[in-house]
């Protein structure tokens, strides 16, 4: 088994036979629809949201194809897909065979831990060589906003201290990480005479999968963040190089009724003004709940009604919307539901 | 004095054949027209000569690719006032090109780009002192990358005040040449053309029995030739198989390279090339174009290109430092079947052609007959097809003529096209002097025969053979190491070449 076929077989898991094998594939592109980012917290499968944008529909089938063909899944009524007990016995023998860093955190983090690692690498490869005086070389990252900000951050800092000082915060830095953390860290870094190596590379001399380098890189830079965000004091120069995520995360329409929402407007208001229905609107609500841990859910959803949800929820096996709300008093609707799912993770 | 600004800008010492004389013509404010063999250094022609005429230099660039990569090069010179506008570019950047547009010595523009009002009025408030087109052999209809946008440049440079204009190309057969004289309106045009032929590449071609006779041979071959070597595969899939063969075989330090790879990591692979940490590059046609390596010691073609065009310019990645290299093509007889069916593959079938027509409404934005093709099924070489000569012949046909017209068109581009072909795979046949037959394709003649001519003039592989040991290198290492070596000067001097 590659790790792509456990990985996908751990999240068919996850979904419990309530999805199809694209919701896999959205969930890990980072699609973001209502539907996925909702499925990514129903089913607590959020730390892989977009964790492999590169995974194409055609390999996905492929994988899925293979899975059926050996048994390990089956298809149930509506395209929805189930693990046989006999892939749940596959689950259980390669779950130690594999690495799945623990630090996965890809709906909170991986916006932040992108813009963060091309940061890092071009401010490494370009420190590498000013210390040989050498500015002629072939940046690894081409993004013009990232190449302003280097010039202006290298403004402040002379070379000698600079190098010196980043690293010690990055040998700090990698103390704190997982040893194989550390290792796929630093080996993805260029410098001067020493190129940062690729996934396929990195994958052939650990003796692992490509597809397991590329994620557990991904749960290396969230661990990262996460160090950077708690202990932001102790790395006064990495800790630059995290920004505030910006709504910018959210679709330019949910972004616009967020404006509209921070004036004070109703959502009847808003679907009015924007000639949008109503229902438009709610999914856009709930889409700022998920992204802003901060966003007032309780101003939508009345206490006795949030109560009830959170009640109903303890019971409900199944993270089906419909049996859900089967549980509840026909004037608790889908918008009040989905709501208290963005606070409340629901059973297990 | 030109060649003080050579070494100060560039710091090399001497020009390469042609460019001085290049130069000097286009500070004279002649118009020039430049056919200078791939590797020879186009790119420094109107560099220098902008830095003499004191202005803006236009350089109008065929492909989006290799744009990026020009501007990369010139960047590497330590040259930060060049850009580069084309129609992906976002919309905050390229207003932000624009507004900087007076403090710009280099600008990289598409032919499309030049349509826009709105450049076209900037570019009149600035002084642009040089028109260059590259890769001019697009402009013509005889040209293999016909591309019809190239037509219009002759009215765009008038508009711009008639800058004088320098045409660029590597590979250009006499038809070609005239042609683009004649349609870029370069009236007083001084021509500078040197011979396609690069003497130190030795020329190859060996017939093998099928798929795995020829894995085989690739093994032998990159087994005993000194590298760095570039393998050219047709196929991103066939592209991380010759590299896991060779993997698997040598003890050789290689990596695939193709399109379908995320940016970031075809940088790492285009790095480690470069800095000699890997020997072999297995690529798809996608590599190289911004990629200015001197040492490159073969090229080998796994699968072969779809006309002599291209042939040349992949060859032309080996021996840019001058010394003795080789280039080797593999081919079975079946290889002769995929070419033809990729190439009509590059044209709308004619049920999409009239799906297209019927969908488009005229005067609409021509970007929309892009996205109209693709949904409709078409490649997107297609679709940049009918873009270009929908925008062209629309405004003036119903869509009867216009569709009869494309037809016809498409028709003419698949002839052209598969006789390219044919005369590659003739090539390929030929029992004779491939280096003379080569040349005469491009109307030239072979004067002299280098040492290492070609297979059929006693070329010795022996002679490219390994001198060379393959360093041992420590592909992983502990993390404090590694850290050590990228940011510690002391520690630093790991892998400096000698």
């Amino acid at each position: 088994m590659t790790f792509m076929t456990y990985l996908v077989l751990t999240l068919i898991e996850h979904f419990k036979g309530q999805r199809s094998v694209y919701a896999v594939l959205h969930l890990l592109n980072g699609k973001r629809s209502s539907q996925t980012i909702q499925d990514g917290f129903l089913f607590a499968v959020h730390p892989f949201f977009g964790v492999l944008k590169s995974l194409s529909r055609s390999r996905i089938e492929a994988i899925y194809a293979a899975l059926l063909q050996q048994g390990y899944v089956i298809q149930n009524e509506k395209d929805r897909v189930e693990v046989t007990a006999r892939g749940q016995r596959a689950l259980r023998e390669h779950r130690d065979r594999f690495w799945l860093s623990p630090h996965l955190s890809g709906w909170y983090s991986d916006e932040i831990a992108q813009l963060f690692w091309q940061r890092l690498s071009l401010l490494v490869q370009s420190v590498s060589h000013l210390m040989y005086h050498d500015n002629r070389f072939i940046p690894v990252i081409n993004a013009p906003a990232v190449h302003t900000w280097l010039k202006s951050f290298l403004h402040h800092y002379r070379r000698e201290h600079l190098a010196k000082a980043l690293l010690s915060e990055l040998e700090q830095l990698c103390q704190r990480l997982d040893e194989r953390e550390a290792l796929l860290l630093v080996h993805k870094m260029s410098g001067k005479h020493l190129s940062g190596l690729t996934f396929l590379q990195l994958a052939e001399a650990l003796a692992h999968d490509e597809a397991e380098m590329q994620i557990n890189f991904q749960a290396t830079l969230h661990h990262i963040v996460n160090e950077l965000r708690e202990q932001g004091e102790l790395f006064p120069i990495l800790k630059q190089l995290i920004v505030a995520a910006d709504k910018k995360a959210l679709t330019a329409s949910t972004y616009q009724t967020l404006l509209l929402l921070k004036q004070g407007k109703t959502i009847p208001d808003i679907a009015k003004e924007r000639r949008l229905k109503c229902s438009t609107i709610q999914d856009h609500i709930v889409e700022i709940a998920f992204f802003d841990p901060a966003f007032p859910v309780t101003q939508y959803v009345p206490k006795t009604t949030y109560e009830a949800i959170c009640e109903a929820l303890k019971h409900v096996k199944t993270r089906r919307l419909a049996d859900i709300k089967r549980q509840l008093p026909d004037a608790i609707d889908y918008f009040h539901i989905r709501l208290v799912l963005t606070r409340e993770k629901g059973g297990d | 004095m030109l060649e003080d600004q050579l070494r100060r800008y560039f710091g090399f010492t001497t020009f390469r054949p042609g460019q001085r004389e290049v130069i000097t013509d286009v500070v004279a404010r002649h118009d020039v027209f430049a056919m200078l063999p791939t590797g020879s250094g186009k790119s420094l022609c109107y560099l220098l000569a902008g830095y003499q005429l004191q202005g803006l230099v236009v350089i109008v660039s065929p492909l989006l690719s290799l744009m990026e990569d020009q501007v990369q090069h010139i960047r590497l010179y330590g040259e930060k006032r060049v850009a580069a506008l084309n129609s992906f570019l976002p919309y905050e950047e390229r207003q932000s090109v624009l507004q900087q547009l007076k403090a710009l010595r280099f600008l990289f523009v598409s032919p499309e780009m030049l349509q826009s009002r709105q450049l076209l009025e900037r570019l009149q408030e600035v002084n642009v002192v040089l028109f260059t087109v590259d890769e001019a052999h697009c402009v013509s209809q005889w040209g293999y990358e016909f591309r019809p946008d190239y037509l219009k440049l002759a009215d765009v440079r008038r508009q711009l005040g008639a800058p004088p204009c320098l045409a660029l190309t590597a590979t250009a057969d006499q038809r070609v040449r005239e042609d683009i004289i004649d349609k870029l309106k370069m009236s007083d045009c001084h021509q500078h053309i040197y011979s396609v032929d690069r003497k130190n590449i030795a020329l190859k071609v060996e017939a093998v029995q099928g798929t795995l006779e020829k894995q085989d041979r690739l093994i032998e071959l990159v087994s005993m030739l000194q590298g760095p070597g570039i393998i050219y595969f047709s196929t991103r899939e066939w592209t991380e198989e010759g590299a896991a063969l060779i993997h698997q075989y040598t003890d050789l330090r290689v990596a695939a390279y193709h399109g379908g790879m995320a940016n970031e990591e075809r940088r790492l692979i285009q790095n480690q090339f470069l800095n000699d940490e890997i020997d072999v590059v297995c690529c798809t046609n996608a590599f190289g174009m911004g990629v200015d390596k001197p040492n490159v010691r073969y090229v080998i073609h796994f699968h072969y290109p779809k006309h002599m065009n291209a042939y040349l310019q992949e060859i032309g990645r080996a021996g840019r430092d001058g010394r003795p290299s080789l280039a080797v093509v593999l081919y079975t007889e079946s290889d002769h079947e995929l070419p033809l069916y990729i190439l009509q593959k590059e044209y709308p079938t004619e049920k999409q052609l009239e799906q297209v027509i019927a969908q488009y409404i005229k005067g609409q934005d021509k970007e929309l007959v892009a996205t109209i093709a693709l949904d409709v099924g078409c490649s997107e070489t297609a679709a940049r097809f009918l873009q270009e000569h929908i925008s062209w012949w629309a405004p003036e046909m119903d869509s009867q003529a216009l569709k009869q017209r494309l037809l016809q068109r498409i028709q003419e581009r698949i002839a052209l096209k598969t006789k390219a072909l044919w005369e590659l795979q003739q090539w390929l046949k030929k029992d004779s002097c491939r280096r003379a037959r080569l040349l005469t394709l491009y109307d030239e003649r072979l004067e002299t025969s280098p040492k290492c001519c070609c297979d059929h003039c006693g070329l010795q592989l022996a002679d490219f053979s390994r001198q060379k040991t393959i360093p041992v290198s420590e592909v992983v290492m502990p993390w404090e190491r590694r850290l050590r070596l990228l940011l510690d000067q002391k520690e630093g001097s790991y892998g400096k070449k000698d």
